[in-house]
């Protein structure tokens, strides 16, 4: 099932192409493939790009995993969540509301890396929710400051919306 | 049987280019401009000659001359071609200024210019990577806006005719983006592929959710397309051709 909606493209324009996309019943390793159609305008041609493909990665429920949410700039952004360890959440009422501790990178890191995801292996049972935010680009634009502060409230008020939180604490 | 001779390239940029500096420059100041050779109407309206010079606090006589800068070129296809610049003044005593200033006296700026060459007999397409540019000309249009962060989502798409095209980079030091230690060197890279036009994918990535326990963690993903044509495109609809998986795939544009 899909909706088409038109996305114009400038001559020598460049621009994010966002989707929705569920999977449900997917064995371990999946892959994909994206076909994407266009025409030029003002001609009925219907013209195609070659597939893309791309390979989900697959992680266990407690493993640092990769989330992707809608930025107030309109681009799709993505942060690496760790849940708390089953050891971490020995005797803590299901109720309960853990803290949510955000990484912010340094510069020029990039926050889908083996690096990040495996920053925090030292403390493997923190009472909380690792949260690193890739802050749209490895230089986080300001530091995290200002327009980067951004992404992280906008990524927290995301994480409480879909309670993914909630939902993993259990 | 002699193997079949190489393709002549398509593309390709000059062996040396023209280097003229170091100039002073502030941190983070060369986005603001802050060019000196303004005065003189930009570099870009200079012409390479032996007797020139412009006063530059940074050198010890305080003036620089034009010199001469190797390009290091590697073709990976006929159709694609790179240049990578060293940027380099060991004439410059930079242990002493630093002694005075500190970091502020290895921030330079300088410009080079060169030139992209395209054979054969019709106009090409092409996508030009800026590595680490901030500003350049190619021909007579004026870029503001290169790769300063070597990022490479973003590319310039040109239509050239056959022959010279003239490239001039304003190179730029910033020692918070670069480091403070050793020499202070700029490496700066040109890349130039030929395209078939059309819409293409952006730096050849998605963004998408890992799989946990059989699902995705969230709905969203993302792809970069880019319009390599002259005219504007209309894109339509994204869709999964995977036929021998069984799984549910919906897919809707965010407009």
């Amino acid at each position: 099932m899909r909706q088409n909606s038109p996305l114009r493209l400038a001559p020598g324009h460049i621009r994010p192409l966002a989707f929705d996309v569920a999977v449900s019943n997917a064995p371990p390793s999946v892959e994909m493939s994206l076909v994407i159609t266009y025409r030029l305008r003002g001609s009925a041609e219907v013209l195609q790009i070659p597939l893309i493909r791309h390979v989900f990665q697959a992680r266990k429920q407690r493993e640092p995993q990769k989330i992707t949410y809608l930025h107030p700039g309109g681009v799709v952004s993505y942060a690496i969540l760790r849940p708390p360890s089953k050891k971490a959440l020995d005797g803590v009422d299901p109720t309960t509301r853990l803290p949510v501790v955000l990484g912010l990178h340094g510069a020029g890191v990039e926050t889908d890396s083996d690096q990040v995801r495996h920053a925090f292996d030292g403390a493997p049972d923190l009472r909380g929710w690792l949260l690193f935010p890739s802050g749209v680009t490895p230089w986080s634009g300001d530091d995290w400051r200002e327009p980067s502060q951004v992404s992280r409230t906008w990524l927290l008020r995301w994480l409480k919306l879909v309670q993914i939180v909630g939902d993993l604490q259990t | 049987m002699s193997p079949a001779p190489s393709p002549s390239p398509v593309l390709s940029f000059s062996p040396q280019f023209h280097l003229l500096g170091p100039f002073q420059t502030g941190t983070r100041e060369a986005t603001w401009g802050a060019d000196p050779l303004e005065y003189y109407g930009g570099f870009h309206s200079l012409s390479p000659s032996p007797n020139a010079t412009y006063p530059s606090s940074l050198t010890p006589n305080a003036t620089v001359k034009w010199s001469t800068l190797p390009a290091s070129l590697s073709f990976s296809s006929p159709k694609a071609v790179r240049a990578d610049l060293l940027v380099r003044f060991p004439d410059v005593d930079w242990e002493s200024l630093r002694g005075v200033y500190g970091w502020a006296a290895l921030q330079y700026q300088a410009w080079a210019r060169g030139s992209l060459i395209v054979a054969g007999d019709r106009e090409r397409t092409v996508v030009l990577y800026t590595d680490f540019i901030l500003e350049f000309w190619v021909d007579d249009q004026h870029y503001f806006g290169g790769d300063f962060y070597a990022y490479r989502k973003a590319p310039l798409v040109l239509h050239l005719q056959p022959g010279e095209h003239r490239v001039d980079v304003r190179i730029v030091r910033d020692v918070r983006v670069m480091g403070g230690g050793g020499e202070p060197t700029v490496e700066i890279a040109l890349e130039v592929e030929a395209s078939d036009g059309g819409l293409a994918v952006g730096d050849g990535r998605v963004v998408l959710p890992d799989v946990v326990d059989g699902r995705l963690v969230s709905s969203l993903g993302s792809v970069s397309v880019r319009n390599e044509k002259k005219e504007w495109m209309e894109v339509l609809s994204i869709e999964s051709v995977n036929v021998c998986v069984h799984l549910l795939v919906m897919l809707r544009i965010i407009p």
